[in-house]
């Protein structure tokens, strides 16, 4: 592993003695690379959290624009800078990884989070109780997401997204599939367990994040989302920026899948899936039977059973955003601004799919 | 849509022609209600909060 340069900045409390203490300690990572634009107001976030961690890095990872200084004019702070990383975010967080694993203990705990992620003031303190009342098989806890103000209709899309994935998180009981690097905290004792199976923590991936919650969940930890635990994201302002965001995360999970295979703990994600890109398929089928009805016979009828199914995807699809209110409920239910949002989405899955299956190892971040 | 596959797009659209040809309109229509039975129960499962773990 590469040497790391030294720490920049060292808090006059982080600089002490470690005190053995019952409750493990919180290690905060923010991995950063030219994110000038957010970094401040991440690092406020920690700064407010009703539990402060251990120790703050911001770990700048090839970033040439002001998000080094930036960082540093927080005080309490230290601020790493990778060194001939090539491996992307997972790389800077694995040379993390490698300077901090021999001062942890099995009892701490590693927080990764995003430089344009805002955690909610209890993150910390809600998922280290989580911890504490869980299991020792509990890796990770994560956070639900809601979107940073955006005023648009691709806001409007990506915010009804997020309310429904929480949606579905609570459903599974607080299971997450995947423990999303926007803001997660691990249990080191987990992080150690990968880390001996494979000799690193993060592998480069498009979707480090991803691959690193199967190897946690191959390994028999459990992934969860608790409620209580909030954080508020980015949305993306375009429509070609979301593309790009959701290429990489549907390219990075196919790519992931196919290395982990059919293995226990991955199956029911291969199957969801494959499951989405036949739903996909038939949607475009649909589509395109309409099409050619009305084109060759001149009109097109429903039977009654298809309308009513369509009544109740509405009505499900409304009661899915209801934290959110009733414009959004209305949105949801009247389906057409959705409909062209999951062609989108559905599009860049099959994308994704083809560039995972024919277009090996040239995957762009 | 494909613009840097031009060759994947003509061969997704003749995929989807040859299919509508070849298996017809009855069996499409039974395939997407089909789809959109599954996609709906599996949306109002994954709709009921159940208690966290």
């Amino acid at each position: 592993m590469t040497a790391l340069a030294e720490p920049r900045l060292i808090a006059a409390s982080q600089a002490e003695e470690r005190v053995p203490e019952a409750v493990g300690l919180i290690h905060l990572v923010i991995p950063a690379c030219n994110e000038q634009g957010g970094i401040l107001a991440a690092m406020r976030s920690v700064e407010a959290q009703s539990v402060q961690p251990y120790r703050r890095i911001v770990m700048s990872d090839n970033s040439t624009d002001a998000t080094v200084e930036l960082a540093r004019s927080r005080p309490g702070w230290e601020v790493w800078e990778s060194v001939g990383n090539t491996g992307r975010k997972g790389g800077a967080l694995n040379q993390v990884w490698e300077r901090l694993n021999p001062e942890l203990q099995d009892s701490d705990f590693l927080v990764t989070m995003d430089a344009d992620t805002i955690l909610d003031p209890h993150f910390l303190e809600t998922a280290q109780a989580k911890f504490h009342a869980s299991r020792e098989s509990l890796g990770g806890v994560c956070a639900n997401f809601t979107g940073l103000p955006l005023q648009s209709a691709l806001g409007v899309l990506q915010t009804m997204e997020y309310a429904r994935a929480e949606r579905i998180t609570r459903s599974r009981r607080g299971f997450a599939p995947i423990l999303a690097g926007a803001a997660t905290m691990f249990s080191v004792a987990a992080l150690r367990a990968v880390h001996r199976s494979r000799g690193r923590l993060y592998e480069p991936v498009l979707t480090e994040d991803y691959e690193l919650s199967l190897a946690l969940r191959v390994h028999g930890y459990e992934t969860l989302a608790p409620r209580a635990c909030r954080a508020q994201t980015e949305l993306m302002p375009t429509v070609r920026m979301l593309w790009a965001q959701r290429l990489r995360w549907y390219r990075g999970a196919f790519e992931c899948l196919r290395t982990y295979r059919l293995r226990r703990g991955v199956r029911s994600d291969m199957a969801w899936l494959a499951f989405s890109l036949w739903a996909a398929a038939t949607r475009w089928l649909f589509i395109a039977a309409i099409a050619y009805t009305v084109l060759t016979v001149g009109q097109v009828s429903f039977t009654p059973w298809l309308l009513l199914l369509f009544a109740l995807a509405a009505a499900i699809r409304a009661i899915q955003v209801q934290a959110l209110g009733w414009k959004y409920m209305l949105a949801a239910g009247l389906l057409v601004e959705e409909l062209y949002y999951a062609i989108f989405l559905e599009t860049v899955l099959w994308r994704a799919f083809y560039l995972a299956a024919v277009k090996r190892g040239d995957a762009t971040w | 849509m494909f613009t840097t596959s031009p060759t994947f797009f003509l061969a997704t659209i003749a995929i989807v022609v040859a299919i509508m040809f070849t298996v017809g309109m009855n069996v499409l229509w039974a395939l997407f209600a089909l789809t959109l039975i599954v996609t709906t129960a599996v949306a109002i499962w994954r709709t009921i909060p159940r208690a966290e773990r």
